[in-house]
Parts: C-alpha cells; structure tokens; sequence
C-alpha cells in the first residue's frame, strides 16, 4: 500500500466541497480496529457541513504502523492484539491455526482472553505477520530481523489484562519513512 | 472524467486503486463502519476476494461509475457489501471513493 495522496476539492455528500484542511486530531480506531488516534493531520473537511476524512494513503500508512507497533510491543500478546495480527495477516481462525499447526480453537482462546498465548506462538504470530508486510513490501527484512531480536525476550513476560493501551501516532510525517 | 464500464474492469480498477492508497472514504462512512463492525482490512478482503460486483445505483459524484462489492469479512462469518465510485482524477489516475458499508449478512 503506497502514497498518493489527493489534493485537489472533493465533493461531500451533503453538496459541499472538501477542501484540504490540518485536523488536530483524527481518530483512526474505526477503520484499524485498534484504539489509534493521529494528531496534526493533513486530511480533509467539508464547507459545508463540517464533515472531515483522510486520504486512504494516510490511513494504510497509519495501519502499517500499528502492525508494527503491535509486532515490536514489549509484552507478550493479549487476545485483542493476537486477533489484530491475526486479521493483519487476512487469515481466519481455522486458516491461522492450520498455518502454526493447532487446533482453531486455541486461537479462539487466545483471542477472546480464556488462554494465553505461549511465548512460542506469539513469537511465530510477529514473525508470520512482518514476514508478511515484507512480502508486501511494507518492510524490509533488516527491519523484520530488528524487531523480532528486541522481542525474543520480552515474549516472556505476562501479557496485559484488558484491552491495548491507545497507540497515539504523534508525527503523520514520520510515516513517510 | 470517467469510470469502470464492467464488474471485471472494475475489480481491477478497485484493487488497483485500493493498493495504492487512491481512495477517500465519505465522511460518514466511519461512521457506518463502527455502526456494523468493519474495519479497512475487512474492507480491503473484500476487494481482493469479492464474490461479486453489482452496478450501484448511486449517484456519481465525481463523474465515474457506482459498484457495489460483495465478499467476505476475514474472519469469513459475514458477508460485507461495500458501495463505492470509481473514477478517473485530474491526472488521469484511477481513484475510488468509498460511500458506504451495508449491513453485513450472518454466513452460517
């Protein structure tokens, strides 16, 4: 998923015209399925109405960086984030299951909190899934051997209990890298 | 300006647009995602393994053509339905706009 990113009036639904405008804070949860909010952002509002949305290169931007902040995060995975690599990779329960050789309902259990995932099979869910963004070109393999190194170890320790803490992207510009 | 004139051509124009980050979803179509539980992944499943394509009849907005895609979520339990326009932009770049997301149907 590149950037190429719109610039020119769009017309709203409402009969208005979206014209490029700095949001101060845009609220990406919805379409990530994960709690991501991006401050300063070059997106879109209507004269109208006031409605606002983004270019889509900004949101697949925002969605490979929350993989990757998923993938490098310094605990072990709790159920929500193993189901967001999970649907990261377009894989179903079954499909992911038969990929690391269990029974699809383990991964039910994981993801809905009733077990927890082994320190083997988080580590073998980041690699599956930045294994993948380097098929897509989203990463490079240096990346991809970078972050799974800082993760060996901290696979270890519990995950936490309740849902992922709000990732906050807080430059959209440092996406661009 | 202009759009896709077949299901096929417009599968293709969708993936192509869809990958490359041409797209803008309408400002309520957030919204309707929250309301029915899609995110952009479900989204982009549909695109790249959509079951069919319909001709919507929507009013285009930016002078190409209305489809709506039909496919499966990736957890495979719903199938989604999602409306768009695709359209040519001032430099000739295949873009779409997606307009909404019907409610998703319960696969048994």
């Amino acid at each position: 998923m590149k950037k190429e990113q719109q610039t020119h009036d769009i017309p709203c639904e409402c009969g208005g015209l979206l014209r490029p405008a700095k949001l101060d804070v845009y609220d990406f949860s919805d379409y990530v399925g994960l709690n991501v909010t991006v401050n300063n952002v070059d997106g879109f509002r209507c004269d109208k109405c006031g409605g606002e949305t983004v270019d889509g290169s900004l949101i697949n931007m925002v969605t490979n960086y929350t993989i990757v902040q998923v993938a490098k995060s310094q605990h072990r995975l709790n159920g929500d984030e193993a189901r967001y690599l999970r649907r990261s990779l377009h894989a179903t329960q079954s499909e992911l299951a038969a990929r690391m050789g269990i029974d699809r309902v383990t991964v039910a259990d994981w993801e809905r909190g009733a077990e927890k995932i082994s320190p083997q099979h988080d580590y073998i869910l980041r690699g599956l899934t930045l294994a993948w963004m380097v098929a897509e070109n989203l990463l490079v393999p240096n990346q991809m051997k970078e972050i799974l190194g800082s993760v060996g170890n901290t696979v270890r320790q519990e995950p936490p209990k309740k849902t992922t803490a709000p990732i906050a992207v807080p430059n959209p510009q440092s996406l661009h890298a | 300006m202009s759009g896709p004139n077949s299901a096929d051509d417009a599968q293709r124009w969708v993936r192509e647009a869809f990958e490359n980050g041409r797209y803008m979803p309408r400002v309520h179509f957030k919204d309707r995602c929250r309301e029915r539980g899609v995110t952009m992944t479900d989204i982009e499943v549909v695109f790249a393994r959509c079951r069919r394509v319909e001709p919507y009849p929507d009013m285009p907005k930016n002078g190409g053509t209305c489809w709506r895609f039909f496919g499966l979520n990736v957890d495979g339990d719903q199938e989604i339905a999602v409306g768009i326009e695709a359209f040519e932009d001032d430099s000739g770049q295949k873009r779409i706009t997606l307009c909404t997301v019907l409610p998703p149907r319960e696969i048994r």
